[in-house]
């Protein structure tokens, strides 16, 4: 337990130190931060691991140290302005809504622990194959089992076995806690990214509806990958959009070390941002995300047997299956918007935000972001190798809820209105300069 | 903001409207525990069976939990492996098994559940 507890402090050190060494301060670098730093704790065990085959507390050493160097250089946190309390009715039914949330996630934790079908099949499976054979990473990612896809990145179940290691035994707590983690600190981020751009009531109308949203249990009880990546775009986004493209790289270089698509979020940030804030800023993001996409670039060389998918797709192929599809694909997006069981009212909500409110929305990075990974997409499934309604009906949720927090977070920022201006004398901090005036 | 809310309470409902669908005992299913007392020396690779007649998604959950119990060994579907476990809905099955496929019963879990080796 001193082992685990050693690791956890040192995750959770390191993820806020990185955030307010970019000025973040408050709810959001405390949970952002939180769930920041247990993906740099597996990313850190992990490259251990691959480089050299060394399972002890080395990697939470590491962490401290690169903690302890960014809080030193920390900026001076300025005084938070006072703002508008939100209404009371709505905390209550946040709080409730929280929750509601939790005891369901713990009754679902207590009934089926070992978590979903992926979850056992190749996340968790992978982390028991990871604590049983550090030594033997061929038989870890051996490509003898392509349904257990060993070429996916390997930052959860590096997190997960670290967390077995430190605890020395395969337990199922272990799995359930950083789940649980991840969907607390996504909510929790959400609402304080909102908040503090548009007010403490928007910030907890956001996280109501993320709340609200049933694919967030499903995921979280199911202890599922897409979880931990919608945390890490999340972070990305708030951050891009706030001026600090480094830290946002290095999120969005963590989500593409947690699930193939991460990389294509990755891609699809930098050509926002490069668009909305230039090509200095856009470096800076690459810049950031670097030393984990080299990880990553390392994993995929020289352990990871082919991707199925790519390994199946030719240009030609994709060209010439694309156009008859777009009908199917099109379809599988609007029954999304009627899945009751997966998004509630929350996704058509927010469709109905944009098509009402787009002539007044505000310019924002976080909604070309969204716009640029919804048309990707929709690409995947018209180009898939897989027949396409099939390969719709056992993923798109998934994938559309790695964007879903982001994508609140954008309708939140685009439509709703800042709040009033803070009497004279006092700061506003409601929201952040633009980026290049800092 | 009331909109917002609006959309998010049907969400939490029926996310309440599932646990009362399923409630029942609290107990706790672990699909390991049927492999309890079955071991494969250290990075062996083992081969799986079950049932012949299993529908084609009942045969591969048990084929993934299996390799869930076992990891990091890794298991094989057939019997081309010197060991091999069977893991099958009628325990009589694995006479069969052993018959056609020259194996030997080693160790025995739940029923329907065993290891087996190669005569």
């Amino acid at each position: 337990m001193i082992r685990l507890a050693f690791a956890c402090a040192a995750a959770l050190f390191c993820g806020v130190a990185v955030l307010r060494h970019a000025g973040q301060r408050g709810l959001f670098a405390g949970a952002a931060g939180a769930a920041l730093g247990l993906a740099l704790s597996g990313a850190a065990f992990s490259a251990g691991l691959l480089f050299l085959g060394a399972t002890g507390a080395a990697a939470d050493a590491v962490l401290l140290a690169l903690a302890a160097a960014l809080w030193a250089a920390r900026p001076r946190a300025g005084k938070d302005s006072p703002q508008a309390p939100a209404p009371r009715a709505l905390t209550v039914l946040v709080g409730a809504a929280a929750l509601v949330v939790c005891a369901l996630f713990l009754e679902h934790g207590i009934r089926y622990p070992e978590g979903g079908w992926d979850a056992m099949a190749i996340w968790n499976l992978r982390a028991r194959a990871l604590f049983g054979a550090p030594h033997d990473l061929r038989l870890v990612f051996t490509p003898e089992l392509p349904a257990q896809h060993s070429d996916y990145p390997p930052l959860l179940p590096a997190l997960v076995a670290h967390g077995f290691f430190a605890l020395g035994s395969r337990t199922e707590a272990w799995p359930i806690a950083v789940s649980f983690v991840f969907g607390a600190c996504c909510v929790a981020a959400l609402g304080s990214a909102v908040s503090n751009r548009r007010g403490p009531t928007h910030g907890l109308a956001a996280a109501l509806l993320l709340l609200g949203t049933p694919e967030l249990l499903t995921l979280a009880w199911n202890q599922y990958a897409d979880l931990k990546l919608a945390a890490l775009v999340l972070i990305a986004v708030v951050l891009a959009s706030e001026g600090h493209c480094l830290p946002a790289g290095l999120a969005a270089a963590l989500g593409a070390y947690t699930k193939n698509e991460g990389l294509l979020w990755a891609a699809a940030l930098s050509a926002a941002i490069l668009a909305a804030q230039g090509r200095r800023e856009a470096l800076r993001f690459v810049a950031g995300g670097a030393p984990i996409l080299l990880l990553l670039a390392y994993f995929k060389l020289r352990w990871a047997p082919p991707n199925d998918l790519v390994a199946q797709t030719s240009l030609l192929g994709a060209l010439s299956r694309a156009p008859p599809r777009l009908p199917i694909v099109a379809r599988g997006f609007a029954l999304q918007l009627v899945d009751f069981g997966k998004w509630g009212c929350a996704l058509p909500f927010v469709l109905a935000c944009w098509l009402a409110g787009w002539r007044r929305r505000q310019r924002t990075l976080a909604a070309p972001f969204c716009a640029l990974s919804l048309g990707a997409v929709f690409c995947i499934y018209l180009v898939t190798p897989q027949d396409a309604a099939e390969h719709m009906r056992s993923s798109m949720d998934r994938l559309l809820f790695q964007l879903w927090p982001a994508l609140v977070y954008a309708t939140f920022v685009a439509f709703a209105k800042a709040p009033s201006p803070t009497p004279p004398g006092t700061a506003s901090r409601a929201s952040p300069p633009p980026p290049g005036t800092r | 903001m009331v909109l917002a809310a609006v959309a998010a309470v049907p969400g939490v409902a029926r996310d309440i409207s599932v646990y009362f669908w399923k409630a029942g005992p609290l107990r706790t299913t672990r699909s390991a525990d049927r492999f309890a007392g079955l071991t494969l020396p250290p990075g062996a690779k083992a081969g799986f069976l079950a049932d012949a007649d299993a529908k084609a998604g009942d045969a591969a959950r048990r084929y993934y939990e299996a390799l869930y119990a076992f990891a990091p060994s890794v298991l094989l579907p057939g019997a081309g492996a010197r060991l091999v476990v069977a893991d099958v809905a009628d325990p009589t099955e694995i006479g069969r098994l052993c018959a056609r496929y020259r194996l030997h019963v080693v160790a025995r879990a739940a029923p329907g559940v065993a290891l087996l080796e190669r005569d």
